[in-house]
């Protein structure tokens, strides 16, 4: 029963990430009908951008078991790796706008590599694993023979927040509904006057920002990163996104959790399972892109002849 | 008229998008070697009806009947191969091929892949392709032996006008039976389209086994050519006859009021 | 025309083009720069003028010469580099690749699926013919075949999808193929794991191990040029392979389903058909490649076939040239032959890789070598 308990937790915190980063990939989707396949770039550049900063800034340990300075830092390295989306789309997604959908696929990965590898060769030590700076300090509350650690109280607490946020954004905000708009028709969005160019960025922004928190959550749970790590969260992500249905975030965020589940429970109870509990995920996705590629919640677009 | 003299019948086609009835028991012949027109005005399920015709879409109930053999619910390669051809009013052509290599492709139609002969009797699929590319470029030259002359461009360079013929010349080079021809003469002026006409007609008359439905909006165009017109409106065939007949008709006239069209001598 | 300074010219042309490369491949690299150099700049001067074309065209001319004069050259070529063979292993190894690019261009440049598979495809014909190799000892000639008939069953799995699936989602699907081809090769037991297969034999033809050199007269022929030779019959016959499909029906046939399947639909064309073959075909392409590989090393493991390298194959196409039998060719020896020779940026090799993939998206996504449309020479002239 414990271990039961034990694995609902790791599959919570591991759906936390999935989700944040599936989240990006179903934004970018509904809007641009693009798959950003560096998304997963977005998600290790902040882990690394978030220890450069803390590591450089941070001066002393404050009595606050998550101090301001290193809350600020964080926000900063959030705000470098949106700036970071949004560069990457004005560069090489946004000449492709009236391409086939596969170039974008094939430019992100570019750079998803290029970002990887930038990472590695530039960065001090880049191609050994990194430690993630202590953020929060440790405690934890006991239930019986369980318990949660602070930091696990807070990547929850703070996804359950974002998610909250994202509903009122996306439900009840003038920038929200306008994103929503363009997902659903480009032309008749930019002939309602919308400002395409720049909803767009904003959407990167977002989204890049939601992979850096994942980022930082990966960090401070599992405390040791590496430049190699981020394509595969992103593909974990992006099968996510698949699974939820890309365009719909409640589709992300269902896939998120879905996914972790999936992964989390085949390495326990499954034998050998965890070895090959990638290819759990990857046989997912792939069953849905054949079967239903609208994912469980997405739509349907029929061709007109 | 007995059933020998139907080429195609289609018997009450009904087919829905989305709880929208497009076609709502289309019931209409072909007779062999006419030229059918088919009008109405925009979104009334002619080319609704070519789809379902081709195989493209699969009527919810209804039936179409193509000398004596039921084609509903055949994919459109296979109704293709049977000889019902059908021409798009976007003109599909493959944009990436070269003007001679989409005629050649409709040259080809029924072939199976043959890779054992591509790789081994390689110079007879040359001189195939050397028969099928002189028959090809003779018809075109009927239409304009410009485009004969360069023939090595690519379908995505030619201008609208060109793009059709190369549309038709390609689905006349698949020896059909039937012909659907969507809307060949828009974005034509006047001259190129009484051109076009001319030589639909000519090839009508020489391919005895030809028939044809043609959809325009050009009334003249109809007028000239079509033998006899079918007139749908949401969905439904309103009149049915010679074109004299049918724009006498007042169901017709309410339904084209307000709309522009070219009359012949109004 | 003047036909005889315009023979001379094209010969020139290509006697200028194999010393370039020997300069390339045997000079130092402040050498290897400056020819890189040339070249680049040579193209953009002589873009302008009619010189390529009349090269082209004199080329095409006399087809049968300058045929027979390139084999000529190939064949002759590795005899320079006696006392460096390690170039005729970059070479040999280009040409390996170049097998599978081949391949790859029927699905990305004729039918226009991006098929980020070929590198699984490639390691599944490889751990065919390595396992059957080593763990029953049989013969090369039996596990060649074995290798790309595997290899082709596999690449009619990976095709069935596409019957179903459009575009892009396709592409994706081929990415997930690719990982999980190499997840479960890596996992597995018999396939050795991530040792990989070792101890992998060098075929032996007509009574000779191409393991051992050869010595004919006063030449001592070593193993790897054997095996040259060896990369560069199985090449020849692929490009011939290629050439003819695309100049047949079948290439036709693919480039209409590439363009415009509904109309391709209506006109008779049998999707599933062609589809599959496209695939079929394609993957026994890269299952030959992979064979040829892992005899070549010794040795084979998922290292060889994982995402990285099924991305380089399109990386390959798309430098070279969608849809160009000729591109895809130079696009696999460019992508091999110049980070070996760069070697001492070896770590700047996946970084480079990512790089020149933008930038050939963004300036030029036509490749190095657009395609052309074909000549169909001797009809209506």
């Amino acid at each position: 029963m414990l271990t039961l308990f034990i694995q609902l937790k790791n599959s919570i915190m591991l759906g936390c990430q999935y989700s944040l980063i599936a989240i990006g990939f179903t934004l970018f989707f509904g809007m641009l009908n693009v798959v950003v396949f560096c998304h997963g770039g977005f998600y290790i550049f902040a882990a690394f951008a978030a220890t450069a900063l803390i590591t450089a800034f941070r001066f002393s340990s404050s009595p606050f078991f998550l101090s301001i300075v290193t809350l600020l830092l964080l926000f900063t390295a959030m705000s470098i790796t949106g700036a970071l989306g949004v560069l990457v789309e004005r560069t090489t997604i946004r000449p492709f706008r009236r391409s086939p959908s596969v170039i974008p696929i094939l430019s992100t990965i570019g750079v998803g590599t290029i970002i990887e590898q930038l990472l590695k060769l530039f960065y001090p030590q880049g191609s050994n694993p990194q430690v993630f700076p202590e953020v929060i300090r440790y405690g934890k509350i006991v239930f019986g023979a369980f318990f949660l650690t602070r930091s696990e109280i807070i990547i929850i607490g703070i996804t359950g927040i974002i998610f909250i946020l994202m509903y009122f954004f996306i439900n009840k905000t003038k920038i929200g509904l306008q994103v929503v708009a363009i997902s659903q028709d480009w032309e008749a969005a930019g002939m309602m006057g919308i400002n395409l160019d720049r909803m767009v960025s904003i959407t990167f922004f977002l989204g890049a920002a939601l992979a850096a928190v994942a980022g930082f959550m990966n960090g401070i749970y599992y405390t040791v990163f590496r430049y190699d790590m981020g394509s595969i969260a992103g593909i974990k992500g992006f099968s996510a996104a698949v699974v939820g249905g890309l365009g719909s975030v409640f589709g992300a965020v269902l896939g998120g959790f879905l996914m972790a589940f999936v992964e989390t429970f085949s390495a326990a109870y499954i034998p050998g399972g965890s070895a090959i509990r990638d290819v759990f995920s990857f046989l997912v996705v792939l069953l849905f892109l054949i079967f239903r590629p609208s994912g469980i919640l997405g739509e349907r677009k029929a061709e007109k002849v | 008229m007995n059933a020998q003299d139907k080429v195609l019948e289609a018997k009450d086609i009904v087919i829905s998008f989305g709880g929208l009835k497009a076609l709502n028991g289309i019931n209409l012949y072909l007779k062999r070697n006419e030229i059918l027109g088919l009008i109405g005005p925009n979104g009334s399920g002619k080319t609704t009806f070519f789809n379902v015709v081709s195989g493209l879409y699969t009527p919810d109930s209804g039936s179409v009947i193509f000398n004596s053999e039921t084609i509903t619910g055949k994919t459109p390669q296979a109704i293709a191969s049977l000889g019902v051809i059908r021409t798009f009013q976007t003109s599909r052509l493959w944009n990436e091929l070269s003007i001679l290599d989409n005629l050649l492709l409709g040259t080809f139609m029924q072939k199976k892949p043959g890779i054992a002969s591509t790789l081994f009797t390689y110079k007879k699929v040359k001189e195939d392709f050397k028969r099928k590319g002189e028959e090809a470029l003779a018809l075109l030259s009927i239409f304009n032996p410009e485009l004969v002359r360069t023939r090595s461009r690519r379908a995505k360079e030619l201008a609208l006008v060109d793009r059709r013929r190369v549309e038709i010349t390609r689905a006349i080079l698949t020896k059909p039976q039937i012909l659907l021809l969507d809307e060949p003469a828009a974005g034509m002026d006047p001259a190129e389209t009484r051109q076009l006409m001319e030589d639909i007609s000519k090839i009508k008359q020489e391919k005895k086994e030809l028939s044809i439905i043609i959809i325009e909006h050009d009334m003249a165009v109809i007028s000239t050519i079509a033998e006899r017109v079918v007139v749908f409106n949401f969905g439904k065939k309103i009149a049915e006859g010679l074109f004299s007949e049918i724009s006498a008709n007042k169901e017709v006239r309410e339904a084209y009021l307000g709309k522009e069209h070219k009359h012949a001598g109004n | 025309m003047k036909t005889k300074s315009s023979f001379v010219k094209t010969l020139g042309m290509e006697i200028a083009l194999f010393t370039g490369i020997f300069l390339f491949l045997y000079g130092q690299i402040w050498l290897s720069a400056l020819v890189i150099v040339i070249a680049v700049g040579g193209v953009f001067l002589l873009r302008k003028g009619t010189f390529l074309s009349q090269v082209s065209q004199t080329a095409e001319k006399n087809k049968t010469f300058f045929i027979s004069f390139t084999v000529f050259l190939l064949l002759l070529f590795p005899f320079l580099f006696m006392n460096n063979i390690y170039i005729i292993h970059i070479i040999t190894l280009s040409f390996i690749y170049a097998i599978a690019i081949l391949g790859l261009n029927f699905q990305i440049g004729s039918l226009g699926i991006v098929n980020f598979s070929q590198g699984a495809l490639f390691g599944l014909g490889a751990y065919t013919s390595a396992l059957l190799a080593t763990k029953l000892g049989l013969n090369f000639w039996i596990t060649l075949p074995a290798g790309i008939i595997v290899a082709g069953i596999f690449g009619f799995i990976l095709g069935l999808p596409s019957l179903k699936t459009k575009e892009y989602h396709l592409s994706l699907v081929t990415i997930a193929f690719a990982y999980v081809s190499y997840l479960l090769i890596l996992n597995m037991k018999w396939t050795g794991g991530p040792d990989g297969i070792v101890g992998i034999p060098k075929p032996r033809l007509l009574g000779l191990s191409l393991a051992r050199p050869l010595a004919i007269g006063s030449i001592t022929i070593p193993g790897v040029m054997l095996y040259y030779f060896l990369v560069l019959l199985f090449l020849l016959i692929a490009i011939i392979i290629a050439l003819r499909l695309h100049n047949s029906w079948v290439g036709l046939t693919w480039n209409a389903i590439r363009d415009d399947e509904i109309a391709s639909r209506c006109y008779g064309i049998n999707l599933t058909t062609y589809k599959l073959l496209c695939f079929i075909i394609g993957s026994m392409f890269a299952g030959a490649s992979g064979v040829l590989y892992a005899h070549f090393a010794g040795f084979f493991s998922t290292e060889s076939m994982a995402f990285s390298i099924g991305l380089l194959m399109v990386c390959m196409v798309i430098l070279g040239g969608m849809d160009n039998i000729w591109g895809g060719l130079i696009g696999a020896i460019l992508l091999v032959v110049i980070p070996e020779k760069f070697r001492a940026f070896q770590d700047f090799r996946l970084l480079f890789y990512g790089i020149i993939l933008v930038v050939m998206l963004l300036f030029r996504p036509q490749g190095l070598f657009p395609n052309k449309t074909r000549k169909h020479s001797g009809i209506g002239e």
